[in-house]
């Protein structure tokens, strides 16, 4: 059955125009071998495919990276990307969802359906590399398939759930201004941020890195879904590594996004920013560790969104669980479920919170946001969804795959998998900053506790992964725990006392339903997220969201101390400031 | 490539396109500062005497500290099909620190016996990037930063090192861990890459666009590659050393299937230390129809069952046996640490070959058989100048090739340690060079061939006229044997006709292989490739006479599952 909302058919119908130039040569050599292969493409008498889909990605690039106000690396990059999609069976029952050591086939472009295409538009050599593509994917679909099934008839495959949503098709264009920015005007940006940590002798290492790119993608399918949307975006970030007296590292790191160049910040206001953050990372070497501690937690600004983002947004992706004939591949994938799938009709949050993602969203509070799309990467109209309505979990984030209790994609596939974009929390009844404080210290006092906790940044796993500014393609992070980079006691008379070596356990999303207050105010922050989802830029991966959240209060979290070992602080001075002493 | 257990030490040839570099561009080299006056020399020196100075007031202090600092810069340009696929261009600065405590005679470099397993084998470390800009002192920033770490991590090897030698039953190699070698001073004018980006450009678009002709071609791809390396080298011995090398490079391949699913690869390189001597079009495009016509043979080609029997290595082909069977064996190293098989430590002065047959390394020859040697540098690096090695004189094996971890009876490094910027080094080959005395002609040795098979009585021999590489086990923990991959294998039937097979890998064991050499012919030829093993990437050549082989195993090669493509290509 074919169901669209309201708002989503608007859309088509507004967008009813053709979402290629007619000489597009990439276009019409995706839509001949399209064509040729949904009416050509079978072998002997197994099933031909039900749908296939293009995707073709043009990445074009410049990144550069500086330490102690000197270039380290950059460069110009420019990869065309093919994403070939495949599905054998029908919407019911298809190949995909399926996993097996044997799925590889360890053949010629097996590995991986991401091909790279010329950058010159050549039809023949683009139309060949989609035929060998779509030749490997179909023969990959049909060995799926026939494993799928073999399962299927021993197992009950959450039945009445279907592989694959049907969808109207949509014909679009989502063109946002493409960013050209020089090399040279990049690498200048990122000496003089960089040079900054000439001042900061506290500071052992430091690396501050810039990417502006520009992601052409060029999609259709067999469904008539056809859409071109180029989506630009700027990536900055700046790590400071310090160090406490007794080796504690002190990382911090700051990270910057946006869709415009001018939305990035003057290098006056990132160097005001960095100023800060290292002046704050700096305190905390006098600080004194923490150790383990069992209370209330108040995280505060920043750290509300950042939590929820890190621990609760996941449970909000819908993922279905993959089918395989192997045992270990499906621990290690059931390692990595944490949707809320079963959970639609629960309460998550508490009733006086509500939380959406609208992916359209261009701005908020004045502020622009640095992802947004109006069209997801399965050519599904995107649109606000109100994901958890005082309280209770209502839908989830999802794709064309659907899960049990959804029937159709929320316009949420970005990569390969679904993706929060720009999240909103609703307060109905929240407190003020002093008030919040002061539940806190009323529940310390009521616990019979010497102090409480805020904090106010937690950690990104995601950007702590970068080694020299250069994000590992492909890190998640899953597993990584979450520390707290600056956390307080706060005792019952109001006094804060700068704490380290704070890290979470035990906080997951399930506890996020008895969250005992929140203030009114809400905090904006834009971070990468911890997903499974591919990442497509060279040299970082914008898997980012943007979340408003406000402060959040709990009655009890669990802090550890970090299991890292602290290695020794350096024997001899750092010779820049040496001399200058 | 390869994976598995000990088996990394590859002839690579040709990585994968995404990661490959590139160009097609003039070298000139310039008037440039010497290596005193260079920034990066002047922040090695003033770091090393700081360090030095500062270390030496530890309790543990550092007997030895060096810095390698190499600059490439690089171009790449890629086209499959008649298309470009990819153009970059880079230039980056990686660094390696060798901090040494304890002393020459046991220092932190130790081997951990018994705590390391046999089948570990080094990961890529993340390379050290340094600031490209010449600013002082960035690249002492730097620089003194991952001094203290070494250092750090030194101190703390040698307390395990020193625990482990009481520990463990008593050492077999008793030699030092650092040789004493005289310092050096040597300068050279920096090399730079002047870049027509839109001539590679077009360039592989033109050498690509033949095998758009052929829809059973499934891969097609021309790689330019030049790279500019500076290196700057300085110790506490007082070492300094500015070294410039420039390599031009350019990998066709092309992939067919056969019908039954075997993938069918060819290749050509051709490999010059100046752009005049990279091949005009005309050659390029000759060898990509004969590239053309080999694949198109290969696909109707009959599949080989192991055999056993008489075989001729063509010259390449016996380069790069040689370089995987006996070269890797010669490597010092190799001879020190307790869990390598050591084939060849307690034969010095015994015959190890036939006695016709002489093997060199030689760094210092840059041109041989018409060709430029990839494996050629002025100074190894660890700082030592590079020298001719005698290793086999007329059969006799006389030494080995030495970094400056000495091994008993060669206390000293022979200008052979090497890396990829960013490993530790240890001893490699440069260009193995192959020399027969009493060498035949071609069509000679091919009759010997065939005597051999009637003696035998043997349906066919085995010509093996080209190869992609090789691999081989060094490790005692699995068989030593030896893979070397061929393309282009011909049987040869006892009244001289040949006939074109497919499917096979040559494999043995190193020491049967070198009994059953019979003769050599009178051409010698060169393979240029990329070596992998711990210490890294590095570019080497062997040059060999084709050989005579009284008995050679082939086995299976392992084949793709794979149909051929459902549909044609194109409506």
């Amino acid at each position: 059955m074919w169901r669209l909302s309201a708002r989503a058919l608007l859309f088509v119908l507004m967008s009813c125009s053709a979402a290629f130039a007619s000489d597009d040569i990439v276009q019409k050599a995706m839509r001949d071998e399209l064509d040729r292969s949904m009416r050509e493409l079978t072998l002997a008498n197994l099933e031909r495919p039900y749908f296939i889909a293009y995707r073709i990605m043009d990445v074009t690039s410049t990144s550069a990276s500086a330490t102690f106000g000197s270039l380290i690396r950059s460069r110009e990059n420019h990869v065309r990307m093919l994403n070939v999609e495949i599905r054998v069976g029908d919407y019911s029952f298809d190949n995909t969802g399926f996993i097996s050591a044997r799925s590889d086939r360890g053949d010629r472009g097996s590995s991986g359906f991401v091909n790279v295409l010329s950058l010159d538009d050549n039809y023949e050599q683009l139309r060949r590399y989609i035929w060998l593509a779509t030749d490997i994917a179909y023969k990959k679909a049909l060995e799926d398939l026939a494993g799928k099934q073999s399962i299927a008839r021993n197992k009950n495959l959450s039945e009445g759930v279907p592989d694959f949503t049907h969808e109207y098709p949509v014909v679009a264009d989502d063109i946002q201004p493409s960013i050209d920015i020089s090399r040279l005007e990049i690498e200048k940006r990122v000496r003089s941020v960089s040079s900054l940590f000439r001042e900061m002798p506290e500071v052992l290492t430091s690396s501050v890195r810039l990417l502006v790119a520009n992601v052409d993608t060029r999609y259709i399918n067999s469904e008539g879904t056809a859409f071109h949307k180029l989506q630009p975006w700027v990536s900055f970030d700046a790590k400071a590594a310090l160090q406490a007296s007794d080796g504690m590292p002190l990382d911090n790191s700051l990270a910057i996004y946006a869709r415009k160049w001018i939305d990035l910040p003057t290098t006056e206001e990132i160097t005001s920013r960095l100023r800060r953050m290292v002046a704050e990372t700096s305190s905390l070497k006098r600080a004194s560790p923490l150790g383990n501690y069992n209370g209330p937690v108040l995280f505060e600004d920043e750290a509300g969104a950042e939590v929820l983002e890190q621990v609760f947004l996941p449970g909000l992706l819908a993922s279905k669980a993959p089918v395989s004939d192997n045992p270990r591949l499906l621990a290690a994938s059931a390692q990595q479920q944490t949707s809320f799938v079963n959970r639609i009709g629960s309460r998550v949050l508490p009733s006086f919170v509500g939380l959406s993602d609208d992916p359209t969203l261009e701005e908020y509070l004045g502020k622009q946001l640095p992802i947004t799309y109006k069209i997801d990467d399965e050519g599904v109209s995107s649109h606000a969804t109100v994901l958890v309505q005082n309280g209770t979990l209502k839908t989830l984030l999802s794709t064309r795959t659907p899960v049990e209790g959804l029937s159709h994609s929320t316009g949420n596939r970005w990569g390969e998998g679904p993706m929060a974009t720009n999240v909103v929390v609703a307060v109905s009844k929240g407190y003020s900053r002093s008030e919040l404080r002061q539940r806190l210290l009323r529940m310390v006092t009521e616990r019979g506790l010497d102090y409480g906790i805020i904090v106010r940044r937690v950690s990104n796993p995601v950007l702590a992964d970068q080694e020299d500014g250069y994000r590992q393609p492909g890190s998640t992070s899953s597993e990584a725990p979450l520390n707290c980079l600056l956390a307080y006691k706060v005792f019952p008379d109001g006094r804060e006392e700068l704490t380290r070596n704070l890290q979470l356990s035990g906080l997951n999303a399930t506890a996020f339903r008895d969250v005992a207050g929140v203030s009114t105010d809400l905090t904006l922050i834009t971070e990468p997220m911890r997903t499974a989802s591919v990442t497509f830029l060279d040299g970082g991966d914008p898997n980012v969201v943007s979340v408003a959240a406000p402060s959040l209060l709990f009655e009890n979290v669990t802090l550890g101390t970090p299991t890292v070992d602290a290695p020794r602080p350096p024997v001899m001075p750092h010779p820049y400031f040496d001399s200058r002493n | 490539m390869v994976s598995g257990v000990g088996a990394r030490f590859a002839w690579r040839f040709g990585l994968r396109l995404a990661s490959l570099i590139c160009v097609f561009a003039v070298c000139s080299p310039t008037t440039a500062l010497s290596a005193s006056s260079s920034v990066v020399m002047q922040a090695m020196k003033q770091e090393l005497a700081r360090s030095q100075k500062l270390l030496g007031q530890q309790t543990v202090t550092p007997y030895f500290i060096s810095y390698g600092i190499t600059q490439t810069e690089g171009m790449y340009v890629t086209g499959s099909f008649g298309a470009l696929t990819g153009s970059r261009q880079e230039l980056h600065r990686v660094l390696d620190v060798d901090v040494r405590v304890g002393s020459p005679e046991m220092d932190n470099t130790r081997q951990i016996r018994g705590r390391t397993s046999e089948f570990a084998f080094p990961g890529h470390p993340s390379p050290i990037e340094v600031p490209v800009d010449d600013d002082l002192d960035s690249i002492r920033a730097v620089l003194w930063y991952r001094t203290d770490k070494t250092y750090q991590q030194a101190v703390e090897q040698l307390t395990r090192a020193q625990t482990n030698t009481q520990v463990e039953t008593e050492q077999e190699d008793r030699s030092a861990d650092f040789s004493h070698d005289v310092s050096q001073h040597y300068s050279e004018p920096l090399p730079h890459l002047k870049i027509d980006k839109a001539l590679l450009e077009d360039k592989v678009r033109k050498y690509t666009a033949a095998f758009a002709s052929y829809a059973d071609i499934y891969e097609a791809t021309a790689v330019f590659v030049a790279t500019a390396e500076t290196r700057w080298y300085a110790n506490t011995e007082g070492s300094e050393i500015q070294t410039a090398q420039t390599y031009y490079r350019l990998y066709i391949q092309a992939v067919t299937k056969a019908a039954d699913g075997m993938e069918l690869p060819r290749f050509e390189t051709f490999w010059a230390s100046a752009p005049e001597r990279l091949p005009d079009d005309h050659t390029v495009l000759s060898a990509v129809q004969k590239i053309i016509s080999d694949l198109r043979a290969l696909q109707n080609a009959p599949v080989v069952d192991p055999y056993v029997g008489p075989a001729i290595l063509s010259g390449r082909a016996s380069a790069v046996f040689f370089h995987e069977v006996f070269g890797h064996r010669l490597e010092g190293h190799r001879l020190k640490r307790d869990y390598e098989g050591q084939t060849f430590k307690r034969r010095i002065n015994e015959q190890v070959l036939p006695a016709e047959f002489s093997v060199y390394s030689d760094p210092t020859v840059h041109r041989l058989a018409n060709q430029d040697l990839a494996g050629s540098y002025d100074y190894d690096s660890e700082g030592i100048r590079a020298r001719k090695v005698a290793i086999v004189e007329n059969g006799v094996l006389r030494n080995f090739l030495m970094s400056r971890t000495p091994i008993d009876g060669f206390p000293n490094s022979n200008g052979h340690g090497r890396n990829q910027p960013g490993f530790a080094a240890t001893a490699r080959q440069s260009n193995l060079i192959i020399e027969a005395s009493r060498p035949v002609s071609h069509e000679q040795l091919k009759k010997m061939l065939i005597e051999e098979i009637k003696q035998q009585k043997k349906p066919f021999g085995l010509l093996f006229d080209d190869i992609t590489g090789g691999f081989t086990i060094t490790r005692r923990i699995m068989p030593n044997a030896f893979n070397v991959m061929p393309v282009m294998v011909y049987r040869v039937y006892p009244d001289g006709t040949e006939q074109l097979v497919r499917g096979v890998d040559l494999i043995g064991t190193p020491l049967t292989a070198f009994t059953n050499i019979v003769a050599a012919d009178d051409q010698p030829a060169v393979f240029n490739g990329i070596c992998v093993a711990e210490s890294g990437a590095i570019p080497v050549s062997a040059v060999s006479p084709a050989l005579l082989f009284s008995e050679v195993e082939v086995q299976k090669k392992s084949k793709s599952q794979e149909r051929s493509p459902i549909l044609p290509f194109g409506d």
